[in-house]
């Protein structure tokens, strides 16, 4: 059964703007055997609907669908791949202005190989691209999961600790969507 | 006709930033410039905001390193408190700074340095990153993947998130922390020390094909500014004030850090948004100084845990004075790694570690409050003064990218020199331009409290100000 969007959005920004601290311990170098699926939703929470990511991500882990496991985080940085390599699905989560993305879109994500780029491109640092992550994931472990990205139209990224109500509502439906994917249920959606 | 090369974006640092190498008539580089181009201005828009809120606030200038910000900012506020926190609080605040020492330090030196130092500084640009490192040492990018995670971890496991988090607080933190999460980090800690010594042995195998990079990069006297403790060890959270020079002979010490402004100047560029501090003793510019992981050893006369105190001595053995080459940051952030690891299973093992008794409470009782800590990348100093109502009324944070800028840009100057000739930049110049900076492992989004992208630029120009050529990556 799903849960509703709305308990998990307020209790995240309200938790963010009041400051406590969330004692939340978490295992994150060594998943379950049991977590098949992975959900990563990043940007900043203080840019307004940049933070549609990681709000996708916290409903994600509030709906606690068996096997899969939700990070929301503020940057994809390169020890994500300790975490992606043990899963056989990722699914990446990102704010996407809605000039460019009208609407929630679900896309296959596969490794950047590197090949004949221009030597003038900075490549992973501090930050990477999904596309990184999965090839450096290939290269460590020997494993590239199934990858998704999932865009989030935002209609602001201006500072702000809220949604805006289109961003909200588009969170709600990739919530709805995501849930779907990681249960193998794939209409609409096309194979990586 | 004098000329000027432009690097624009420098790469593989965080923050944005670019360089200018001056070219006289002869066609020979004449000087270099370090222009960090982002400005923010943290300072300014803090005032009128209640002293409590400072930490949090502070701690988003940076992504890489909040947990110093939140460090130095408590503690001023625990100067205005006029409080002295509990000791588990101490404790727990420096358990969770070694975590990020480590992570901040894992990231600089394996996927930032270290493929240029595995890879060659003339490695094709196309691989000479984390993921060619990966393809070529995996054993190696794993161990950093691991590290990096290992540090980050322990800041989410104590602090409840990774990146910005708000449990440390004026008078002590949130919140002390369970059995559980003690016991988690210390079954991790010996793998991290494996990684540590085995990082140390791989980097000691190959400084020997460096020596010319070692000769140039920021290889020159200047003095060395940090905290140390009081009987002159190393020290990441508290103490006091050592200056050093390229002897290795005590300049001053044991200065008190509120009394900073006594003994650090700052001085302005018109072409750069970054302050250039120096030693006022010495005036500007002789007043040059270094600090981070190279001057805190350098002013350290011991670790005080055994591995790391083993391999300071065989840092030691670089030079009979002090250790002058900008290069061997690296090898100072790989010791300083050594050690955090060895100090957080210390402090994890203190019996009072899971002491409920973590948090002092006052109100404001002094209207000025300065806190110091030594952030990965030096020392980081946050200031404030306050009015009757605990709001800010004046802010001065020094930074620890900041405090470097004098040397950075000797630096490039020198390796320039070795390595820039005619009017086009080739691609083994340009990175090892870039990898002096990149040995310091600046922050510039920290140094100017600044909001930029991640890039470098490089400019070569002539006396007229003409650009001849220019790399923007």
């Amino acid at each position: 059964m799903k849960k509703s969007g709305d308990k998990w959005i307020t209790a995240h920004i309200t938790a963010d703007q009041d400051g406590s601290a969330v004692f939340n311990p978490r295992e994150y170098g060594a998943a379950g055997e049991d977590v098949q699926s992975l959900v990563i939703g990043w940007g900043n929470d203080l840019l307004s609907d940049d933070g549609a990511g990681r709000c996708v991500a916290l409903g994600i882990r509030e709906c606690g669908i068996p096997g899969v496991e939700s990070l929301d985080v503020h940057q994809l940085t390169p020890e994500l791949v300790d975490r992606i390599r043990c899963v056989s699905r990722v699914v990446f989560v990102d704010a996407k202005p809605s000039y460019q993305c009208p609407g929630v879109s679900i896309q296959p994500v596969y490794s950047e190989k590197h090949e004949g780029e221009s030597s003038m491109l900075p490549p992973i640092g501090h930050v990477g691209s999904p596309e990184e992550l999965l090839r450096l994931a290939g290269l460590l472990y020997g494993t590239e999961p199934e990858a998704w990205l999932v865009a989030v139209p935002a209609e602001t990224f201006e500072p702000g600790g809220r949604l805006s109500d289109t961003t909200l509502s588009a969170v709600r439906e990739a919530v709805n969507k995501i849930q779907a994917l990681v249960s193998n249920e794939r209409s609409g959606v096309n194979e990586p | 006709m004098r000329k000027i090369i432009t690097i624009d974006p420098v790469t593989r640092i965080e923050g944005h930033s670019k360089i200018t190498i001056h070219l006289n008539d002869n066609g020979d580089v004449e000087d270099a410039r370090f222009h960090v181009t982002q400005f923010r201005g943290f300072e300014k828009f803090t005032e009128g905001r209640p002293y409590y809120e400072m930490p949090a606030i502070t701690a988003r200038i940076c992504g890489i390193c909040p947990i110093s910000h939140l460090l130095a900012s408590a503690k001023a506020c625990d100067e205005l408190l006029a409080v002295r926190i509990p000791p588990a609080a101490e404790r727990l605040r420096r358990i969770l700074h070694m975590g990020q020492t480590i992570q901040s330090h894992a990231l600089s030196f394996f996927h930032l340095s270290a493929p240029d130092l595995l890879l060659g500084m003339d490695a094709d640009p196309a691989k000479r990153h984390i993921l060619g490192l990966a393809e070529a040492h995996p054993d190696i990018a794993r161990d950093g993947v691991w590290l990096r995670m290992f540090g980050q971890q322990v800041i989410e496991w104590m602090a409840g998130r990774r990146v910005h988090p708000a449990w440390i607080v004026p008078g002590g933190v949130g919140s002390p922390i369970s059995e559980e999460v003690r016991d988690r980090i210390l079954e991790m800690i010996p793998r991290g020390l494996d990684i540590a010594e085995r990082t140390l042995d791989i980097f000691r195998g190959v400084i020997d094909q460096f020596q010319r990079e070692i000769d140039v990069f920021a290889n020159f006297p200047s003095l060395f500014l940090g905290l140390t403790t009081r009987d002159g060890g190393l020290e990441l959270y508290d103490g006091n004030i050592r200056i050093t020079d390229e002897t290795g002979g005590i300049v001053a010490d044991q200065l008190d850090p509120s009394e900073y402004r006594a003994y650090v100047g700052e001085a302005v560029e018109p072409w750069s948004y970054l302050k250039m501090p120096y030693y006022i003793p010495r005036g500007y510019p002789d007043g040059i100084y270094r600090v981070g992981p190279l001057a805190r050893l350098n002013n350290a006369g011991h670790c005080g845990t055994p591995r790391a105190d083993q391999a300071l001595e065989d840092f030691r053995k670089l030079s009979d004075g002090a250790v002058l080459s900008s290069f061997h940051y690296h090898y100072a952030r790989l010791i300083e790694i050594l050690f955090a690891l060895e100090r957080m299973e210390e402090l994890l093992s203190h019996p009072d570690i899971l002491s409920d008794r973590v948090r002092a409470f006052a109100e404001p009782n002094l209207g000025e409050g300065v806190g110091i800590a030594e952030a990965p990348r030096g020392t980081l100093i946050h200031h404030y003064r306050v009015n009757d109502e605990g709001l800010i009324t004046w802010a001065n944070l020094v930074i620890a990218t900041g405090h470097n800028n004098l040397a950075m840009n000797r630096g490039i100057t020198q390796a320039a020199k070795e390595f820039v000739h005619g009017t086009s930049i080739q691609e083994g110049a340009l990175n090892r331009v870039e990898a002096v900076i990149r040995c310091y492992d600046p922050c510039l989004s920290c140094s100017t409290h600044a909001l930029g992208k991640m890039d470098i630029q490089l400019q070569l120009m002539d006396r007229e100000g003409n650009i001849l050529d220019e790399k923007v990556r």
